[in-house]
């Protein structure tokens, strides 16, 4: 049945706007970085700039390449990028693709991790609600979605590093953190709580969502059909309500992992992970020009991407996109 | 079988505290085709959702019996009513699209009713596609592999009907199946379905408002109002001697039939029932219909009238003005 609108044309179209819509995203990062007070000399020495006279100034200038017009530095670092050099660290020196590299796996597992654990909890609770709407269960699980989604992640992170703190001798340290290739143990022991505390959110959103549509579904006309052929409670629960709710839960879900990509970043800093959340911070705080730009571009592209791949999935569940 | 094959007994229903079905009985044998007249209101399909047992949840059954070839089944153990459903009793409904899932292709659909009545696998295949053919869609197993939003308006009814008599119910309740469609696409499925209802012996409970379906396809009408039967009588009867003054009403109401050799009548302006349609909520004490009605009595605004001898009027047609 792959008419005019057939998947790889689909993608394509998908793709040349998202060109588009990235070439944005890199001209508001750059212009908004340099909007911003001080520059990278001033973040890297302090009050000491202060002291510097002009021409160590100028040198240093030179030698960061701040001398050059923003168009011309904009259209540099562009020019790299597509070329898959994504530029060097101003503040270490380090080349900001091994940054990324190092980065990338602990927030792509971090935000996994949390959605493996808020999705069946989200999509589980949601039908428990739904399936009493109104009743004991159904208003139980709504006032712990409200909390979850009013409870701010800050607040629960650091509860949670302190009670691990105190109760359980636990200190995250960055300096000591496990890939998940030395030590799948090591490495999940650490991941585990952070993930948790993401998930709390997660959940709970997912959680309204799947209440909605299986609510919404549950009175359609369709199960009533279902229903009417002797179908047993069950199967229509899955097969029809939950399999119908399954559309709305997953835009869901790949928006919230999409979000969850670039914005772990309070509770890396909390736990002290070495995720891009935390580089992005680090580069921010340290004017670190090339660090944020090549940073926020991927990130958007993961973002750009992943709401793609739920798009390609749509079409999969829902015949009537194809 | 000689008895009845549904008894329904002072079947009473409420959608919360409003009184929807106020105490109706009826009787449909095997084989037998029954039209269950009424405005948009009067019940008609609460009365269906009641026998099927799929009531809405605000709603309930509050009162009365409902026998299927002798067994109560408003006391019947769910799991024994769900053996029922779409086995025993099948029901269509008014809007095909909505009534069939979006995401499921229509054969699967099909067998999925075969195979909860533990249909084998094979055979559910085979008879979705019997079936298929059975209620004129060509290339079954080409229809079977759409979904509903590839099917026009006409194909999805068809599907809906497929669906409904594939398991071979001996009772098939018809909810307006037709109301959604082109008049010509109407009329072939009703003519469809009837031809079915002949091939498999099937009973038929047809429920609409469009008296001229009522005079074609069935023997006896049941004329619903504000939730009670006011009149339960064969159709030919009702058409040329109507007992009670709503029938009379509709009757008159309704176009006159062209000359044998084709002419079409004389243009005359039609006459409605006047007043407006009873507010449920707010029952006038008596008969219902009395606010509206010409040829109310006195007793007509106190007592609400039984159904007894056909109809449920205390004005007996030679005191009809």
């Amino acid at each position: 049945m792959a008419g005019s609108g057939g998947p790889l044309r689909f993608v394509l179209g998908r793709l040349a706007g998202t060109a588009v819509t990235l070439f944005g995203v890199a001209v508001v990062v750059f212009v908004v970085l340099r909007a911003l007070p001080g520059d990278t000399i001033t973040a890297k020495l302090g009050t000491e700039a202060a002291a510097l006279d002009p021409d160590q100034r100028a040198a240093l200038t030179r030698y960061y390449g701040l001398d050059k017009g923003p168009v011309e530095q904009f259209l540099g670092w562009l020019g790299g990028v597509c070329q898959g050099r994504l530029g060097v660290s101003l503040d270490t020196g380090v080349p900001v693709r091994t940054l990324i590299a190092d980065a990338l796996p602990v927030t792509v597992e971090l935000a996994l991790l949390a959605m493996l654990i808020a999705t069946p909890v989200g999509v589980a609770l949601g039908i428990l609600a739904a399936s009493r709407p109104g009743r004991a269960r159904d208003l139980t699980t709504q006032t712990l979605g409200l909390f979850g989604l009013a409870l701010p992640e800050f607040v629960l992170a650091s509860v949670c590093v302190a009670v691990l703190a105190t109760v359980f001798s636990y200190f995250p340290d960055p300096g000591t953190y496990t890939p998940l290739t030395e030590s799948v143990g090591g490495n999940l022991s650490q991941l585990i709580y952070p993930a948790l505390v993401l998930a709390v959110g997660l959940a709970a959103t997912i959680m309204r969502t799947t209440r909605t549509a299986y609510l919404e579904n549950a009175r359609s006309e369709f199960v009533r059909t279902a229903r009417g052929k002797g179908v047993s409670p069950l199967r229509v629960r899955l097969g029809h309500i939950l399999r119908a709710s399954l559309v709305p839960i997953l835009t869901m879900t790949g928006i919230q992992f999409g979000y969850l990509l670039g914005g772990t970043v309070i509770v890396e800093q909390v736990f002290a992970l070495p995720g891009l959340g935390r580089l992005l911070l680090q580069g921010i705080t340290q004017q670190d020009y090339a660090v944020v730009q090549s940073t926020t571009l991927l990130v958007a592209t993961a973002f750009v991407l992943v709401n793609l791949a739920v798009d390609l999935l749509y079409r999969l569940l829902d015949p009537r996109t194809r | 079988m000689n008895g009845p094959l549904l008894e329904v007994r002072d079947l009473r229903a409420a959608v919360g505290d409003l009184d929807v079905v106020r105490g109706i009985s009826f009787g449909i044998a095997p084989g037998e085709t029954v039209g269950l007249v009424g405005e948009s209101g009067s019940g008609k399909t609460f009365t269906a959702l009641s026998v099927m047992g799929l009531l809405p949840d605000a709603a309930r059954v509050t009162g009365g019996s409902i026998a299927y070839e002798g067994r109560d089944i408003l006391r019947l153990p769910e799991r024994e009513r769900r053996s029922l459903r779409g086995a025993g009793i099948a029901m269509i409904h008014q809007e095909p699209l909505t009534a069939l899932n979006p995401l499921m292709r229509v054969g699967a659909q099909i067998i999925e009713g075969l195979r909860a009545h533990g249909v084998p696998r094979a055979e559910a295949r085979r008879r979705m596609l019997d079936t298929l053919d059975e209620v004129g869609l060509p290339t079954p197993d080409r229809t079977a592999r759409r979904y509903p939003h590839q099917l026009s308006g006409g194909q999805r009814q068809r599907i809906v009907i497929a669906m409904a008599l594939a398991p071979r119910p001996r009772l098939l309740i018809a909810d307006e199946p037709t109301t959604a469609l082109d008049a010509t696409v109407q009329q072939q499925i009703l003519a469809q379905v009837d031809r079915l209802r002949r091939d498999h012996d099937l009973a038929v409970l047809w429920i609409t408002h469009d008296l001229g379906v009522v005079a074609r396809l069935t023997r006896r009408v049941l004329v619903m109002y504000a939730g009670r039967i006011v009149e339960d009588a064969p159709v030919r009867a009702l058409y040329a001697d109507p007992r009670h003054p709503y029938s009379a009403g509709l009757i008159a109401s309704l176009p006159p039939a062209p000359a044998p050799d084709g002419t079409p009548a004389e243009r005359t302006p039609l006459p409605a029932i006047g007043g407006t349609p009873p507010d449920l909520a707010a029952l006038p004490p008596g008969c219902p219909f009395a606010p509206r009605c010409p040829q109310r009595a006195d007793r007509c605004t106190t007592e609400e009238p039984p159904l007894t001898d056909r109809t449920a009027c205390w004005v007996p047609k030679e005191k009809w003005t």
